[in-house]
């Protein structure tokens, strides 16, 4: 190639011109979803998952709280209330968006450098054998593909993620091309992923009765699909559960298992399939540790749940609360000043 | 640590900072050394054991069979060096393969469970397949006195570990590289604008085409193969043939563009292969630092093309069934290498009979052979993508028509096949060119317009964190 088409002030020229092009476009297009007015968003994945089941082994393991389940404690509870109610203490939410806690359960009891307290939020559906290997993937993803490279990147994604509208997977130009074409512009979400990986639903901003709707005919259609299995064996099979606890009361942690409120169609739906005296009572009667069901804790009940499952994060403060104070009363977490 | 990523914007940086103010040439080759560990390091560093594991011990063989006076003790070394390197590579890549076959082999033989092995469930070391093959390719090399050993350790582990094309290749020969370790190198105004380039342009392969256009598409089609019609089936697999070429042609672009901004000129991995007449070019043009090995460590050393036909027949079967097995540790990936194998067999015979008559080699025939090719190599990519047997037979019918028509394109299918269309466009016009050589020929604004779209392409395309496809191999 002639050398006069490289110099380093073509090279120069060349990077300046480019940078200039990238930039320009990248903020034509970060202004222009700005101003339809959808947030920057934390985006929550494998990688964010691993970060805070580190953190829930490297805490001070004398005044943790790990949190586990899916997005109704995700949307319930909020570490900032907690610190407050509970000076010197942390909480640590391995919840998964969408995904049954069961193999987490497992993951935490078989490493030992876990004994704090594990509050364990779960259905009687979520105990059933199908769902054991749910949050299977982020375990594995955490003991096998979680290295410092992507400590690292998701550091800066986070970091990204709560600045710019762009750096959202829901905006990627392929995604928005076909969105265009389709007449679909992106979803706008009423829930928020923290850092801490908690959420905020703002119930406010969503269409409640579809959405309502919604939930209900994905529960019936879970149902339908997946039916209880009779009571006896459900509860034989969770032998290796109870063994899981036992682990981690071993070496000096406590577990605690949370019914979370649920209402209207799908607590019907909850009812007529696992019916909470043959299915969850007996659990309850068995499980070495303390299982709190929303139904007997009156702080809990009273609580709204707008879509039928999840809390308005109007009520965190009060959600939070409640369950500092039920764990109190149990003698699993010391009064302020103890 | 992957290309496609901010923590490789950064470490990139660092490192051109850091070389870049080093006077001494032998700092400068400490300091990409020391990188280059910290580059495998960043995914896992426990396995940053076996890298040094192979390169130590491929250095050692290496010398002892250089120090060797009689061919015993040549052929012991050569045999130290496989052992340990095929040895690391069988335990983590096919130890659960072998297992789960044997497993299988007790229960046809009706031995019940009770002689069940369980699995060892191993993390597979990122990148083992590649610096093992290039290890080996040294250590081979030296055996059949093509090449001296070097007497530089640091130089050679720098050869084995440098980063750019360490995980996923190209595989580098010794005597590509150790010369341009010999004397300072430094990269240039146009290494320094064409490497940038070569990045961008394999980031807007991997994260535009192969991640945010191709990979939704091709994910939703293999996981719907047990209702797919025939539509949706050809849509998953071409777009699963645009896929795995963006995702690893880019990766190759980033790391032959990463290693010129050093100044080092790393061997090209792909031309154009979806422009292929023929399965023996379309190995020439895909993933060709490992398909020159195979030819060359494999194919060749089994007595290649030089004995009868049908030894050449089973040679290349043989051949192309282990090329395969390399890929993964399933019998799908055999298959695939198999089906590969078969094709060149085809070929051949077919090439005899083109010879003899003169409208089968006329120019507008080798459109329809490139389209041939293409679909052929397409048909085959669904053994590689296929996670079972099963899924991939169930495709196979949707695609033969055995499932019915199935439904019209959805938008996302239709850009799929629209892009699909344009790259084998592009590939047709890449034919007889090279990449690098056509950027170098535009004008410099156009340069810097094509650099500054494809940079802001790769910003407007955040997705999900995806692997390249070849990291698993």
């Amino acid at each position: 190639m002639p050398s006069s088409t490289f110099s380093s002030s073509r090279l120069l020229a060349v990077t300046v011109v480019a940078v200039a092009i990238a930039a320009s476009l990248m903020l034509v297009w970060e202004q222009h979803w700005h101003q339809a007015d959808y947030p920057p968003m934390i985006y929550d994945d494998r990688n964010l998952w691993s970060v805070a089941r580190d953190r829930a082994v490297r805490q001070d393991q004398d005044r943790l709280l790990a949190i586990s389940g899916a997005s109704r404690i995700q949307a319930a509870w909020s570490p900032r209330d907690f610190r407050q109610l509970q000076p010197g203490w942390e909480s640590v939410s391995v919840a998964i968006n969408g995904h049954y806690p069961m193999a987490v359960i497992h993951d935490l009891a078989a490493d030992q450098r876990f004994a704090g307290l594990l509050l364990v939020t779960v259905d009687a559906r979520g105990l059933a054998r199908e769902n054991w290997s749910a949050s299977e993937p982020w375990v594995r993803h955490y003991h096998r593909d979680f290295g410092p490279q992507r400590r690292i990147e998701r550091w800066l994604a986070t970091r990204v993620q709560t600045r710019l509208v762009s750096a959202g997977a829901d905006f990627n130009l392929i995604r928005r091309i076909e969105g265009w074409i389709r007449g679909s512009p992106p979803h706008r979400h009423s829930v928020h992923t923290l850092r801490d990986r908690t959420m905020e639903a703002d119930f406010q901003r969503a269409h409640l009765p579809s959405l309502r709707n919604w939930f209900v005919e994905l529960l019936a259609e879970a149902y339908r699909e997946q039916p209880a299995p009779p009571p006896d064996q459900w509860l034989a099979d969770l032998d290796a559960l109870f063994a899981a606890v036992e682990r981690i009361r071993d070496r000096g942690g406590q577990v605690v298992f949370l019914r979370m409120p649920t209402s209207d169609g799908h607590w019907e739906l909850d009812q007529a399939n696992y019916p909470r005296e043959d299915y969850w009572d007996r659990f309850a009667a068995r499980v070495p540790a303390l299982a709190i069901h929303f139904q007997d804790e009156p702080a809990l009940a009273e609580l709204e749940t707008p879509d039928t499952s999840h809390i308005d994060f109007r009520d965190r403060p009060r959600f939070t609360a409640a369950v500092v104070d039920i764990l109190r009363r149990e003698g699993l977490l010391p009064e302020p000043g103890d | 640590m992957t290309f496609d990523t901010l923590t490789f914007v950064l470490f990139l940086i660092s490192v051109l900072a850091v070389v870049g103010i080093t006077t001494s040439w032998r700092v400068k080759k400490r300091e990409l050394l020391v990188a280059s560990y910290l580059f495998y390091a960043a995914w896992n560093p426990v396995f940053v054991s076996l890298l040094i594991i192979s390169t130590v011990v491929d250095w050692f063989a290496a010398r002892g069979m250089a120090r060797a006076t009689v061919e015993s003790a040549r052929k012991r070394w050569l045999v130290a060096s496989l052992t340990v390197n095929l040895g690391m590579l069988g335990y983590f890549k096919y130890a659960d393969f072998l297992i789960d076959n044997l497993n299988r082999l007790g229960l046809w033989m009706g031995l019940g469970s009770r002689f069940e092995v369980p699995a060892l469930d191993l993390i597979l070391p990122i990148g083992i397949s590649f610096y093992t093959f290039q290890t080996l390719s040294y250590t081979i090399d030296v055996y059949r006195r093509r090449v001296v050993p070097g007497r530089d350790f640091l130089d050679y582990a720098l050869f084995v570990s440098f980063f750019p094309q360490l995980v996923a290749g190209p595989i580098v020969r010794y005597e590509q590289f150790i010369g341009q370790l010999k004397s300072p190198r430094r990269a240039s105004s146009a290494d320094f604008e064409i490497g940038a380039a070569l990045i961008v342009f394999g980031l807007v392969l991997k994260s535009v085409l192969a991640d945010s256009l191709f990979a939704p598409v091709v994910d939703a089609g293999f996981a719907a193969h047990a209702e797919t019609g025939l539509i949706q089936a050809w849509t998953a697999v071409l777009g699963f043939s645009g896929q795995i070429y963006c995702d690893f042609a880019g990766y190759s672009l980033c790391a032959i563009g990463a290693a010129r901004l050093f100044g080092f000129r790393l061997p090209k991995n792909f031309h154009a292969p979806y422009a292929a007449i023929g399965f023996s070019e379309f190995w020439q043009r895909w993933h060709i630092s490992l398909s020159s090995w195979i030819r060359d460590y494999l194919y060749i050393p089994l007595g290649g093309n030089r004995s009868s036909t049908a030894r050449t027949f089973r040679n290349l079967v043989l051949t192309m069934g282990l090329g395969g097995l390399w890929h993964g540790a399933a019998w799908t990936f055999v298959l695939w290498g198999l089906l590969h194998g078969i094709y060149l067999v085809v070929e051949h015979g077919l090439r005899r009979l083109l010879g003899t008559v003169d409208w089968l080699a006329s120019r507008p025939m080798l459109l329809v052979y490139a389209l041939l090719t293409f679909t052929a190599v397409s048909l085959a990519w669904v053994l590689f993508r296929a996670e079972q047997l099963a899924q991939a037979m169930d495709l196979y019918q949707a695609m033969f028509g055995l499932t019915g028509r199935g439904q019209l394109p959805s938008v996302a299918e239709a850009m799929v096949l629209i892009a699909i269309a344009f790259m084998l466009l592009w590939h047709g016009l890449l034919r007889q060119r090279e990449l690098e050589n056509i950027y170098a020929a535009c004008a410099w604004p156009l340069r810097a317009i094509m650099l500054g779209l494809g940079l802001a392409l790769v910003l407007m395309s955040p997705g999900e964190d995806r692997a390249f496809i070849y990291f698993q191999f």
